[in-house]
């Protein structure tokens, strides 16, 4: 398969010039060059072509099976040929700079070679200053992408060559000179003799003429040019706009205006014409293909460089003799009668052997014409056999249309083809890679972390490609017993590795791990763990020492919150995380020297014997602590000091204006309080273990235990006198005494979140009753705020971390 | 003898040039120019004014205008600042000692701390100044619904209604906080008959003036 970009098919029949115009690039110039580059160079007659004219919107009207055909061509031939400018001249013409870019990124698309034959700069013909002839490091980038990707490029002449060569990195590339294209089109070794030898006649009765494209650089030549076009023996070869226009406003007739839309008339219309005169390169290159003599006025280093490297024959525009030729007919004539046809056969002869060696090299097939004019010089490959033919495969031809659309959704984007995203993909960088589902993926894995949670238990976290059932890991100790152990059925979704691994289109990458490796002694510690053969040291951190909450917030981390659906998490707290976790606690319970239960217990005893009851309130939201402990300021049984208030609150709670945690709070709320102690619940207990424990420690001085739970909003009286009073003469049956409790709205609820406790607790579970009293509100919201899920995004460390603390201590 | 007012105001008209705010300042400075009188202005005042990290700064040059830092708690009027009174910000307040408290709105200044002022000086005369009916709506403190027109709550129903987006447990628990608040105040000031009538509905009309 081979394209070629800008690719002429067939003779376009159209009486709208702008269109013609349109479908040549803009200049029917562009004919011979392109007509060369595709039927006259490589030889494409054992191949599959595709042509993609000018104008065609190539990332959006081209099929998906033509866009797979294209990137899977083994060579792309693209006409670039005024390609190159000086700097000055790049930045003010954004058609050359797109055309830059474009190619740059374009030929990065394709494996196999781009071919640019005929690249050359388009310069002034006399620079006043070397710098003149620079280029612009957007051109240079483009080189360089170029000669990276082919390995060599062709330039069509020496001046171009020399502004190339003046940059260092390109100073040993593989550039070569091998002239414009359009010096291909005829096969006869000796066509230049045959030009030469041709006579023109005493008379001439037809000049076809050549007007200089852009005529405002050269007004007195342009005038000179349309004075003589006047005679009616004169016949213009229009090649552009410009030179319609141009002919429009001098008035010149139709009948002598000659547009082609295709080689063959223009050669017919030359061959009737008696010489030619023309400020046009491939103007002029018609002329010769005709065999009608020629001579091609220079205006520019480009036209000198083609003129030059082909061996035509030519004068420049300041040349002094050049004003008379207008005028002067026999003058003219004997100007054309100076080609010198050797020279331009020996010419030809030279370029193609050089062209022979640069397509060799690229292990192109070579037209047989070359072949005939290099003096049958051979190439080294034709392309016979379908082997030779094959490009090697392009990935870019497999990419994931929608999977790609998906990953980087842009409206712009979702209009093209698959050759437009690949384009983007390879311009932008993006990932656009993906493995198949049932593609294998490649063996991989890494340990991000091993710590030491207790001292009997090690946490070690990483990721494995291996996602089947049976993965596992082998553990080596130091003293060589190994352990083997499956990686687990609740994997941690790793979308960073599946990006890494090429298969970021996988629907669940849950590549992550998370083992709790129990130590079959303490300091038995493992030094290695392999898997798929492959062993790795492990580093192991040491996490004793470090508060409880910090570990627990590290190891929610590990399990990648963001990412692993929080539905895994009940099943990962009853494997690995639950151990590793509960294994902590245990271990910072052991070896705390703080113990909050002691010193409540001490403080209880010594609160003044005033106080026959305690209180305890639970606390896990500010805003309901201010209202709970304002109102329990006023309480008649609290001012008088029959109540020892604790406070329990919740933990990494704050105010979120002050910033105030709820314990520091709750002591500014209470700092006027006669007897009150407040703390914060300790990791390791639910509410309910907590309040279980400390009722049936509450020294036995006290007689009753007020509870009020998070869920509760204590009345605005004192619901706890009454209770109090009643609790061993009216009820003395009973052990718990329920104060009247109702939600928000009014309605009564049966909710246990306050309630008076005699101490100590004779039956269990406790006999309760019921007494009138005014209403304590239940807050239903508490219950789900605590638990987090409501309150937290899902995938969010806080609702995890609540999570954790509903499943494991509720 | 010399009595001492605090004028504790919802913001210092020199920040924000409000009415309720050249109320309150006018009070204070008919106050310092009156015998047998002594005044100290508290504003609340966002955290652009402070120069440093205390909850509680002097303001100007005159020694008695101070700065609170503001609440942005317009829902359940909770104080930003440190309410623990033996820090040093708070030292100027208790050497102070004032007689009378004279309060003009609780958003910006928040609860909390006039629960406080109240518990360190229970002896204080507290005067509240009604402004409009922000104790009652949670809506703008207008009263007034959605469509414009006046409404006769409040009540959970149509408090709902104005603000849907609220939940009826917030409603609840703002009411209890202004209730709280309520019986700590021995006088309202009213500027009208309307609003007392108004405001009164809520509880015991006996202090109103």
């Amino acid at each position: 398969m081979v394209t070629i970009f800008y690719g002429i098919d067939g003779d376009l029949k159209s009486n709208d010039s702008g269109a013609l115009l349109r479908y040549m690039g803009g200049n029917t110039g562009n004919l011979l060059f392109r007509h060369a580059l595709q039927e006259c160079v490589v030889d494409l007659s054992n191949c599959d072509v595709i042509r993609l004219p000018a104008g065609v919107d190539l990332f959006r009207s081209l099929d998906a099976k033509t866009c797979r055909r294209v990137l899977s061509s083994a060579l792309v031939i693209y006409p670039a040929a005024n390609l190159l400018r000086p700097s000055k001249n790049y930045e003010v013409n954004p058609q050359i700079q797109r055309e830059t870019h474009f190619i740059t990124t374009l030929c990065q698309l394709f494996h196999g070679p781009f071919l640019v034959l005929g690249l050359g700069y388009q310069g002034v013909l006399r620079p006043e200053y070397p710098s003149d002839r620079d280029l612009h490091p957007d051109q240079i980038k483009l080189l360089d992408v170029l000669l990276r990707h082919t390995g060599a490029v062709a330039l069509r002449g020496s001046t171009t060559l020399e502004v190339i060569r003046q940059y260092d990195i390109f100073r040993h590339a593989h550039l070569s000179v091998l002239g414009c294209p359009s010096l291909w089109i005829s096969g006869d070794p000796q066509h230049g003799q045959s030009l030469a030898l041709k006579e023109l006649p005493q008379k001439l009765t037809k000049i076809a003429l050549g007007l200089p494209s852009h005529p405002e650089d050269y007004p007195e030549l342009f005038r000179q040019m349309v004075a003589m076009a006047a005679d009616s023996r004169v016949h213009l070869v229009v090649q552009d706009e410009s030179d319609l226009q141009a002919c429009r406003r001098a008035n010149l007739p139709e009948e002598r205006l000659h547009l082609f839309s295709s080689l063959q008339p223009w050669v017919d219309f030359l061959q009737s014409c008696d010489l030619c005169l023309t400020a046009r390169v491939h103007g002029a290159q018609v002329a010769v293909l005709a065999k009608t003599p020629s001579l091609l006025i220079v205006t520019d280093c480009r036209m000198e460089e083609l003129a030059k490297s082909m061996a035509l024959n030519w004068i420049a525009v300041d040349q002094s003799d050049l004003p008379n030729l207008f005028t002067d007919w026999s003058e003219l004539a004997r100007h054309v009668s100076r080609f010198d046809g050797d020279a331009y056969d020996q010419n030809r002869q030279e370029l193609a052997i050089a062209i022979i060696q640069y397509l060799n090299r690229l292990d192109l097939p070579i037209h047989p014409s070359i072949q005939h004019i290099g003096g049958g010089l051979t190439g080294r490959c034709d392309w016979s056999d379908q082997l030779s033919r094959d490009a090697p495969s392009n990935p870019l031809v497999d990419l994931d249309t929608e999977a790609y659309l998906q990953r980087y959704p842009d409206p712009f984007l979702s209009r093209q083809n698959l050759l437009g995203l690949a384009f983007h993909a390879v311009k932008s960088g993006n990932v656009w890679a993906s493995l198949d589902a049932d593609q294998a993926l490649p063996q991989a894995y890494s340990l991000d972390l091993a710590a030491r949670v207790a001292d009997d238990l090690v946490v070690l976290c990483g990721w494995c490609s291996d996602l089947s059932p049976t993965a596992q890991l082998m553990i080596r100790h130091a003293k060589g017993a190994s352990w083997s152990s499956l990686l687990g059925k609740i994997r941690l979704r790793r979308p960073d590795v599946a990006e890494a691994l090429g298969c970021w289109s996988l629907k669940e990458p849950d590549f992550g791990f998370l083992l709790a490796y129990p130590l079959a002694e303490p300091g038995h510690d493992p030094v290695s763990i392999s898997i798929f053969g492959e062993s790795r040291t492990i580093e192991l951190q040491d996490w004793r020492h470090r508060p409880s909450a910090d570990v627990i917030n590290d190891l929610l981390d590990l399990c990648q919150w963001f990412h692993t659906p929080v539905d895994l998490l009940p099943g990962l707290l009853e494997r690995d995380l639950g151990r590793a976790i509960s294994a902590n606690l245990r271990h910072a319970k052991e070896h705390d020297p703080h113990q909050p239960w002691l010193d409540l217990i001490t403080w209880l005893k010594a609160v003044d014997p005033s106080a026959s009851a305690v209180c305890l309130v639970c606390l896990d939201d500010v805003l309901k602590a201010r209202i709970q402990l304002q109102r329990l300021s006023l309480y008649g049984t609290l001012q008088g000091g029959r109540l020892a208030v604790v406070v329990l609150v919740d933990r990494d709670v704050a105010c979120p204006f002050s910033g105030l945690s709820l314990l520091d709070v709750v002591h500014r709320s209470t700092a006027d309080w006669p007897s009150v102690y407040a703390l914060e619940r300790p990791l390791d207990q639910s509410w309910d273990g907590w309040i279980k424990d400390l009722t049936l420690q509450i020294p036995s001085r006290y007689s009753a235990c007020a509870v009020l739970r998070c869920e509760a909003l204590s009345s605005a009286s004192d619901w706890i006198d009454p209770l109090l009073s009643s609790c061993f003469q009216q009820h003395s049956g009973f052990d718990r005494l329920i104060p009247s409790l109702q939600d928000f709205s009014g309605q009564p609820s049966l909710k246990p979140v306050a309630y008076l406790q005699k101490i100590p607790q004779q039956s269990f579970p406790p006999v309760s009753v019921a007494v009138q009293t005014d209403p304590v509100l239940v807050d239903s919201s508490s219950a789900v705020h605590v638990s987090g899920l409501q309150t937290y995004p899902a995938n969010s460390r806080e609702a995890w971390r609540a999570q954790v603390d509903h499943l494991l201590w509720r | 003898m010399t009595y001492k007012l605090l004028v504790v105001s919802h913001g210092h008209p020199a920040i924000t040039p409000g009415g309720g705010e050249n109320a309150a300042y006018a009070l204070h400075r008919a106050f310092q120019a009156s015998s047998g009188w002594q005044s100290v202005f508290l504003a609340a005042a966002p955290q652009a004014f402070f120069r440093s990290s205390h909850d509680v700064e002097p303001f100007g040059s005159s020694g008695d205008e101070w700065v609170l830092r503001k609440t942005d708690d317009w829902m359940h009027f909770q104080s930003t600042v440190d309410l623990k009174i033996d820090l040093d910000q708070w030292a100027w307040l208790k050497r102070y000692q004032p007689d009378v408290i004279s309060v003009h709105q609780i958003m910006n200044l928040g609860l909390d701390i006039l629960f406080r002022l109240r518990a360190l000086f229970p002896k204080a005369r507290f005067v509240y100044t009604l402004h409009e009916f922000l104790l009652m709506c949670p809506f703008h403190g207008q009263l007034k619904t959605l469509d414009g027109r006046y409404c006769h709550g409040p009540d959970q129903r149509s408090c709902s209604d104005c603000l849907p987006a609220l939940p009826e447990r917030d409603v609840v628990l703002r009411e209890m906080r202004i209730q709280a608040w309520l019986p700590m105040v021995d006088q309202f000031v009213s500027p009208s008959a309307t609003v007392r009538d108004r405001f009164f509905g809520l509880g015991d009309s006996s202090r109103a003036d």
